[in-house]
C-alpha cells in the first residue's frame, strides 16, 4: 500500500532550491519514505539534492508517493504545504 | 524502557494470545510455543527496542528481553490468563511432530526445569551459606540449627520429582495437581520402611522393584508422560455424569502402579547410565568434560541444548551435594564470555557498543551471559571464539583441579559461595578458574580483534537527507575548496531565511569578487537547474554541495548565466561550470552573495576565522568530517 498524489506545478520559477527546501523539510518529518516523480525520474523527496536534480519547472506533473506506517498523514501535509506556498495544486 | 509495554507488543507480534500454547521465562528470555508459527512476526520483534535477540531453536520460540524478562513475562501472562503455559487444550494444534526428537527432548527438559529453577537456585544457596558458615567455625554441622537449616535446603532436592512433576504437566499438557500426587506416591515415607526392612513387595503377583525416588529426575518425568495419555483415555472413558470423580480416579488408580511397577524402574535405570557414564568418564579424563563445556557452552545456550545438562548435574547434586558436569565448565564459560566481552568494551570506539559490552561484559562475569553471548559477542564473531578458548582452556584447569560445584546456581562471582563445601580446596580452584578463564578471554578477544561497527549519530537525522547519497567514505576528512574567488561571509548573514537558518545545509557564503564558479573536487554534476543559477555537486566521496548564485536569482530565468557544464557530467577539480554577470544581476535588484552548502547531513567544521577574509579559489573553506 502506498498513498499517492499528483500535483501540478503553478509557481513560475518551478521546483528551485527554496521550495525543494520546505518539501524535503515537510518530508523528513514523516517516516514513511516519500518519493517524488517526474519526467519518467523518482527521486528521494528527502534529499534536496535529488529533488533539485529533477529541475521541475512550472506546469510540471509531478507525483508524490509515499509508502509507510504514517503515508496518508505525509501526503496530506507535503499537499498542504505545496498549496499553501502556491508553488503547485 | 517499559518492560510491561514491551512484554504486551512482543505478545502482539507473536500472533496474539490466542496464537501462544507455552510460555515460560528464564533468566533472561521468553520462552513460547506456538499454534502456528506463520503468525509470529520474528524480523518485527528483532527490531523492536528492548529485545535482545530472537532465537528459534530447540522446538521453542525464544525472545531475549534481558534482566527484566520477568516484567514483560507478567505482563503477557496476565493476557493470557493462564499459569505458565496451561492453555485450553482445544485451541492446540498438533503441530509439534514438525521437531525434531532432539528438539522435542530439550523442550520437555527446559519446559520441565523452568518452573523449579528458583527453588532450587534458593535452596542451593542456603547450603552454600551453612558450608561457608560451617567452614568459618560459627556452627557445627553437629548442631540443631544447622539440621533444621540443612533440611530446609533439603527439601527441594528431597521433593525434586513432585516439583519436576508440576513443569513436566505443563509441558504434556495434563493437571498438575494429579501429576504432582503421583510423584507423592513415589516419594511417600511407605516406602522407605519398606526398603530398609529388606522385605520384597508385590503388586497383584508382580514383584515392585523399590528404589529411592527422593531427588530422581526421569521417572517422574517419563511417568508424567504416560500420565497425559492415561489422562486422555480416562476423559473418554468416565462418563460425563461421573466424570469429576472417575476421571482423577482412573488416572491415579492407572498411572500410580505404572509408574511404581515398570516406568520407576526404567527412569531409575536410565539415571543411573547416565550418571555412570559421566562418571567413568570423569574418572578417565576429568578434564574432558569441564573442557568441552567450558568451549561449547555459547552454542549449547543458542542451541537450548545447555538444558539437556540440568537433569544430570541435579542428579548429581542431590546423590552427592556436588556436581561436575555442568557447573565447572560453565563457570569457565560464563567468565571467559565476560572477559572477551570488556575487552570489546575497551576496545572499541564506536560509543554504543561500548555502553552495550560495558555493561553485558559485567553481567556476565556476574553469572549471566545471554546478553553479553547476543548482544556483543555473537554479532562480532571473533570475540566468541575468544571466550570459547578462555571458557575451554580454564575448563581444562577446572577439570584436572576436581573443581566443583555445590549449589544450582547459574555460575559467576554472584555465585561464588556455590563453589564453597566440604572441600576447602574448591573455592581456591573456582576463583584460580575465574582469573584464567577471565585473563584468557579478555587477552584472546583483544588480539583476535574485530571489526568496529560503525556509529550511527541519529538514524532520524541521517534518514533525513541521505537517501540520494550512496556511498559516503567512512570516517575521512574532505577539506573543501573554495569554487569562488571573494570574500566569505557568514552564512546566518544571508537575507533569505531557507539559507540563513541552514533548512538546506550548513555552510558558508561568498560575495564574489569573479564572475565565474569552478569545480572544487572531482565528481559529478548531481543538479544543475534550467534557471542556471544554482548547481549541486557531488565528489567521489560522497560530499555534497550546493551552490547558489545570488538570493532570488531564479526569476531570472538564466539571464546573465552562462553554464560550461550538464547535469550527470564528470568534473575535475578546477572545471569551470558557470560564469555569470555579476554587474547586469545586481544592476536589476539581486543580492549576489552565494551560499555554498553541504547538503549531506554530516558534521562540519566551520572555520570562524574565515568569516569576512577574501579568498581565492582553491583556499580551504570548510573542514568536511565524512
Amino acid at each position: 500500500m502506498a498513498a499517492e498524489k499528483t500535483i501540478t506545478i503553478t509557481d513560475s520559477t518551478g521546483v528551485h532550491a527554496r521550495p525543494a527546501t520546505v518539501l524535503v523539510n515537510k518530508a523528513g518529518n514523516f517516516s514513511s519514505d516519500v518519493t517524488v516523480e517526474y519526467n519518467g525520474k523518482s527521486v528521494n523527496l528527502k534529499s534536496i539534492m535529488g529533488v533539485m536534480s529533477l529541475g521541475i519547472p512550472k506546469d510540471a506533473e509531478i507525483k508524490i508517493v509515499a509508502e509507510g506506517a504514517d503515508e496518508v498523514e505525509a501526503i496530506e501535509a507535503i499537499y498542504a504545504s505545496i498549496k499553501e506556498t502556491g508553488l503547485g495544486e | 524502557m517499559d518492560y510491561k509495554k514491551l512484554g504486551e507488543e512482543i505478545l502482539e507480534l507473536v500472533g496474539g494470545e490466542k496464537n501462544v500454547t507455552m510460555l515460560t521465562h528464564c533468566a533472561t528470555r521468553l520462552r513460547f510455543e506456538f499454534n502456528d508459527s506463520a503468525k509470529v512476526d520474528k524480523q518485527a520483534l528483532e527490531n523492536l527496542p528492548g529485545i535482545i535477540s530472537v532465537v528459534d531453536k530447540g522446538g521453542q520460540f525464544q525472545v531475549v528481553v534481558g534482566n527484566e524478562v520477568q516484567q514483560s513475562y507478567r505482563a503477557i501472562q496476565k493476557k493470557l490468563g493462564f499459569n505458565s503455559g496451561e492453555q485450553d487444550r482445544d485451541t492446540h494444534k498438533k503441530n509439534k511432530n514438525k521437531n525434531s526428537l532432539v528438539a522435542r527432548f530439550i523442550s520437555v527438559i527446559s519446559t520441565t526445569f523452568t518452573p523449579f529453577i528458583p527453588a532450587i537456585i534458593g535452596a542451593g544457596m542456603i547450603k552454600a551459606i551453612l558450608a561457608v558458615l560451617v567452614l568459618l567455625g560459627i556452627l557445627t554441622d553437629q548442631s540443631q540449627t544447622f539440621f533444621i537449616l540443612n533440611t530446609v535446603a533439603d527439601a527441594a532436592f528431597f521433593f525434586m520429582p513432585v516439583l519436576l512433576a508440576y513443569g513436566a504437566s505443563i509441558k504434556f499438557e495434563t493437571s498438575p495437581i494429579l501429576a504432582m500426587t503421583i510423584a507423592g506416591v513415589l516419594l511417600h515415607p511407605n516406602w522407605s520402611s519398606v526398603l530398609t526392612s529388606g522385605e520384597s513387595l508385590y503388586f497383584i503377583g508382580v514383584p515392585v522393584r523399590l528404589t529411592d525416588y527422593a531427588g530422581s529426575v526421569l521417572p517422574i518425568i517419563i511417568t508424567v508422560w504416560i500420565m497425559s495419555y492415561v489422562e486422555r483415555f480416562a476423559e473418554k472413558a468416565s462418563p460425563s455424569i461421573i466424570k469429576f470423580f472417575m476421571k482423577p480416579m482412573l488416572i491415579l488408580l492407572i498411572t500410580a502402579p505404572l509408574s511404581l511397577v515398570v516406568i520407576g524402574p526404567i527412569g531409575t535405570y536410565l539415571n543411573d547410565v547416565v550418571a555412570l557414564t559421566a562418571e567413568s568418564i570423569n574418572n578417565y579424563a576429568s578434564w574432558l568434560i569441564p573442557m568441552l563445556m567450558g568451549t561449547l557452552q555459547p552454542f549449547l545456550i543458542l542451541t537450548g541444548t545447555a538444558w539437556a545438562m540440568t537433569p544430570i548435574a541435579t542428579s548429581q547434586l542431590s546423590t552427592y551435594g556436588f556436581e561436575m558436569m555442568n557447573g565447572p565448565g560453565m563457570l569457565a564459560s560464563n567468565i571467559a564470555q565476560g572477559g572477551a566481552t570488556l575487552a570489546v568494551a575497551v576496545k572499541t570506539k564506536n560509543k554504543q557498543l561500548k555502553q552495550l559490552a560495558s555493561s553485558a561484559g559485567f553481567t556476565a562475569v556476574i553469572g549471566i551471559t545471554e546478553p553479553a553471548l547476543y548482544g556483543v559477542t555473537l554479532k562480532l564473531k571473533k570475540p566468541l571464539i575468544a571466550s570459547m578458548i578462555g571458557g575451554g582452556i580454564a575448563g581444562i584447569y577446572a577439570g584436572i583441579s576436581g573443581l566443583v560445584r555445590y549449589a544450582f546456581v547459574s555460575p559467576g562471582l554472584a555465585a561464588i559461595p556455590a563453589f564453597i563445601g566440604e572441600n576447602p580446596m574448591n573455592i581456591i580452584h573456582a576463583l584460580i578458574t575465574i582469573v584464567i578463564a577471565f585473563t584468557v578471554g579478555f587477552i584472546a578477544s583483544w588480539l583476535l580483534g574485530f571489526e568496529d561497527p560503525i556509529e550511527h549519530p541519529s538514524s532520524e537525522a541521517t534518514q533525513n537527507k541521505e537517501g540520494f547519497q550512496k556511498n559516503i567514505n567512512k570516517a575521512m576528512v574532505e577539506n573543501l575548496s573554495s569554487p569562488m574567488t571573494g570574500k566569505v561571509i557568514d552564512l546566518k548573514e544571508v537575507n533569505d531565511e531557507v539559507f540563513s537558518s541552514g533548512l538546506i545545509g550548513k555552510g558558508v557564503a561568498i560575495k564574489p569578487t569573479k564572475n565565474e564558479v569552478r569545480a572544487p573536487f572531482d565528481g559529478e554534476i548531481v543538479t544543475l537547474f534550467p534557471s542556471k543559477h544554482a548547481i549541486g555537486l557531488r565528489s567521489n566521496n560522497g560530499l555534497e554541495v550546493l551552490i547558489h548564485i545570488g538570493i532570488d536569482t531564479v526569476n531570472l530565468n538564466g539571464e546573465h548565466f552562462t553554464t560550461h557544464v550538464s547535469q550527470g557530467d564528470s568534473i575535475k577539480k578546477g572545471d569551470l561550470l558557470i560564469t555569470f554577470d555579476q554587474k547586469n544581476i545586481t544592476d536589476k535588484g539581486f543580492d549576489i552573495i552565494t551560499p555554498i552548502v553541504i547538503t549531506n547531513d554530516i558534521p562540519l567544521d566551520i572555520k570562524d576565522e574565515i568569516i569576512g577574509k577574501n579568498i581565492n579559489i582553491d583556499d580551504t573553506i570548510l573542514n568536511v568530517t565524512i
